[in-house]
């Protein structure tokens, strides 16, 4: 049994609309181990929910169309699997949880019939057998009370019990890998902090592997052992959380973090916020995506794609200015100094 | 403190709405504090709290079932139609959402337009050239006017928002979960732009949000509400070193902090139940069923809020750590 669950090779998705290719996801590689917390970081349009939708196809095609790219699930290549084969994945070894827990639910079905639902059409129990399996789930979500909760509707829970009742379907068949799609963003930091503590808890107990959505930062540092930051459709840093935290290598990941305000910090002093607004996927950017925006880009930013630089560990950045041919903006970025390239801002 | 230091003062303001079969729902419920001239006045709290209807209740959307609101020292009760226009133009709201809250039929340069033209400011020709400089205040430019609001992202929209407001020349802004709906990077933008615009024109804020963070950086005071009802209220930098409530310490816990040297070494603290419905609460401080230092004396007293020194006030101290 190989130590990756999940491995994904330049994988390309676009949409085709009226206005035109809109290339949401490109060249996206990565690799994700047993029972590990990944956390995929972006703004929105970033790329990072389309990204992972599209390993089991769950968008619509069209317009949604993988273009290229392997994905390597449990040994593995799925990226040719058609629907049929699709199925036995979906739900069973991969779950998804999204971030608004009411569309996900069926608002005129009760709460037990959507957990059992999932257990009768892949695992042969009965039907007392699902339904006692169902509570315990439930259970296990964090739901107190389970047997009075599956004979209520979705309305008829709070925001955060309804999570609860996505995160007890999702993992009703023990999957390997849990895909989180900014699973409280909707919700109160209280209870963000409850759902997020039951989701490491049931990584620990279960060995699942979680890739988990964000774009909070504070919530990155509490879960992730690996984050993969994307920008524009492309991965631009990944690396173990305390790289990226401590030592980012890319301006991008730098400026999200200085973004976030700090409880401990000075007030006083401006926020650093990223001037000018994400690119537009329809005609994306030649090089860099992050080069309009970034106060160290260089000539060679705006027209060539960096490639990848490994700085070990897995600590991988996608930055010329860590590229060996790089000059003095790139050494004074490097050393952390604060410099405002002609041409920016 | 001069009387005319204060630009709000709230007196035991109640908002209770009837939901039907008799019950009350107390939104609002007892609720007093002051806003100074030029502060910034953070109110936190989870949804369900009451803090959009006491925004709103400040800003007349709503009319209190009782309790006083003055602005410039002058009650609402007291305002004659002429006062409540004036109020109505020196109070301004700024929202949420800024895909709902801008009109997608009219154009930028008709929004930001709209409220001078509602209030007779200015001759046509003087509001076309101020709202080219609102636009510029706010970060945007000249060839936005004539754009209409889907052209625009979740932050320049809220750009847009803002300089509708500023429009009317308000001294007191209610903003209301003004970049909860932003990126974060964008959220920085705005915050710093509220900041720039307090340097710039002398306003005040009433900034109602449920990221605490967020709310630590741009507020001079917070006020945390629970259930209707402010719970803490204190300067910001206090709030966060020593928080006297329970349920403050809570909710502050419960924010992740990014950095992961920091958050592995953290206790996030457990309630056990969810916050309880706002309709028909139990007499008694209604954080009881959830609190870990709960006695019996706090299920049958409710705790009015009160100055516990140096202007940190609070309804309860069994949460604080320094004496």
């Amino acid at each position: 049994m190989s130590e990756q669950i999940l491995k994904v090779e330049h994988f390309s998705v676009s949409f085709d609309t009226y206005a035109g290719e809109v290339q949401a996801v490109r060249d996206v590689s990565f690799a994700l181990n047993r029972g590990e917390i990944l956390s995929i970081v972006g703004e929105s349009g970033s790329g990072k929910s389309v990204m992972t939708q599209s390993l089991v196809k769950l968008l619509p095609a069209p317009p949604a169309r993988i273009k290229s790219g392997k994905v390597i699930f449990d040994g593995q290549d799925i990226s040719g699997y058609r629907f049929k084969q699709l199925r036995q994945i979906k739900g069973q070894k991969i779950a998804y949880i999204f971030q608004d827990p009411m569309t996900s639910l069926n608002p005129t079905v009760k709460i037990g019939k959507q957990v059992t639902e999932g257990l009768l059409a892949h695992a042969s129990v009965s039907r007392q057998e699902a339904r006692r399996k169902a509570v315990e789930l439930l259970r296990s979500a964090g739901i107190p009370n389970p047997d009075k909760r599956m004979e209520q509707y979705p309305h008829e829970l709070s925001g955060g019990m309804r999570q609860r009742v996505m995160i007890a379907i999702a993992i009703a068949m023990q999957p390997q890998l849990l895909v989180a799609d900014e699973p409280t963003t909707a919700l109160d930091v209280t209870i963000q902090s409850q759902i997020l503590g039951t989701i490491k808890d049931l990584n620990r107990s279960l060995g699942m592997a979680v890739i988990l959505i964000t774009h909070d930062m504070g919530v990155v540092a509490g879960m992730a052992q690996r984050v993969m930051v994307m920008y524009g459709g492309r991965v631009v840093e990944s690396g173990a959380v305390r790289d990226i935290f401590y030592h980012s290598a890319h301006p991008y990941t730098r400026s999200l973090l200085a973004a976030v305000p700090r409880l401990d910090a000075d007030s006083t002093a401006p926020l650093e916020h990223i001037v000018g607004s994400p690119p537009d996927m329809l005609a994306p950017p030649a090089g860099c995506p992050f080069a309009p925006r970034c106060r160290y880009a260089m000539e060679v930013c705006r027209s060539h794609m960096p490639g990848r630089t490994e700085l070990g560990d897995g600590h991988d950045t996608y930055c010329w200015l860590c590229d060996s041919r790089a000059g003095e903006t790139a050494q004074a970025f490097l050393r952390g100094e604060r410099v405002v390239h002609s041409g920016t801002e | 403190m001069a009387q005319n230091d204060l630009i709000l003062e709230v007196e035991h303001l109640c908002q209770h709405f009837s939901v039907g079969g008799g019950a009350t729902l107390k939104a609002v419920d007892d609720v007093s504090f002051f806003i100074r001239r030029r502060e910034i006045v953070g109110l936190v709290g989870e949804s369900g709290c009451g803090k959009t209807t006491l925004g709103r209740t400040v800003k007349q959307i709503y009319k209190p079932t009782s309790g006083e609101v003055r602005f410039n020292g002058k009650a609402f009760s007291q305002m004659d139609k002429n006062d409540r226009r004036e109020f109505s133009r020196r109070a301004q709201m700024i929202f949420q959402d800024p895909y709902s809250s801008l009109d997608p039929r009219m154009t930028v340069a008709e929004i930001v337009a709209e409220g001078m033209e509602i209030h007779g400011m200015y001759t046509e020709a003087r509001r076309r050239e101020r709202v080219i400089e609102l636009l510029n205040l706010v970060g945007l430019s000249k060839e936005h006017a004539n754009r209409f609001p889907h052209e625009f992202s979740g932050g320049q929209r809220q750009r847009v928002g803002i300089a509708r407001a500023l429009a009317l020349e308000p001294e007191f802004l209610v903003c209301d979960e003004p970049i909860s709906a932003l990126d974060v990077s964008i959220q920085a933008q705005i915050v710093n732009l509220f900041k720039e615009l307090r340097e710039k024109l002398g306003l005040t804020y009433l900034f109602i949000a449920h990221d605490l963070s967020m709310v630590k950086y741009i507020s001079d005071r917070i006020a945390v509400m629970y259930l209707g009802r402010i719970v803490e209220l204190t300067t910001s930098t206090e709030l966060y070193r020593n928080p006297y409530h329970p349920y403050t310490e809570f909710l502050l816990s419960a924010i992740p902090v990014p950095d992961p040297d920091l958050e592995s070494g953290r206790e996030h603290v457990r309630l056990a139940k969810e916050m309880p419905s706002p309709i028909n609460l139990p007499e008694g401080c209604s954080f009881y069923d959830r609190c870990p230092y709960a006695c019996e004396a706090c299920r049958k007293n409710k705790m009015e809020l009160r100055d516990m020194g140096g202007g940190h006030w609070s309804a309860c101290d069994k949460a604080r750590k320094e004496s």
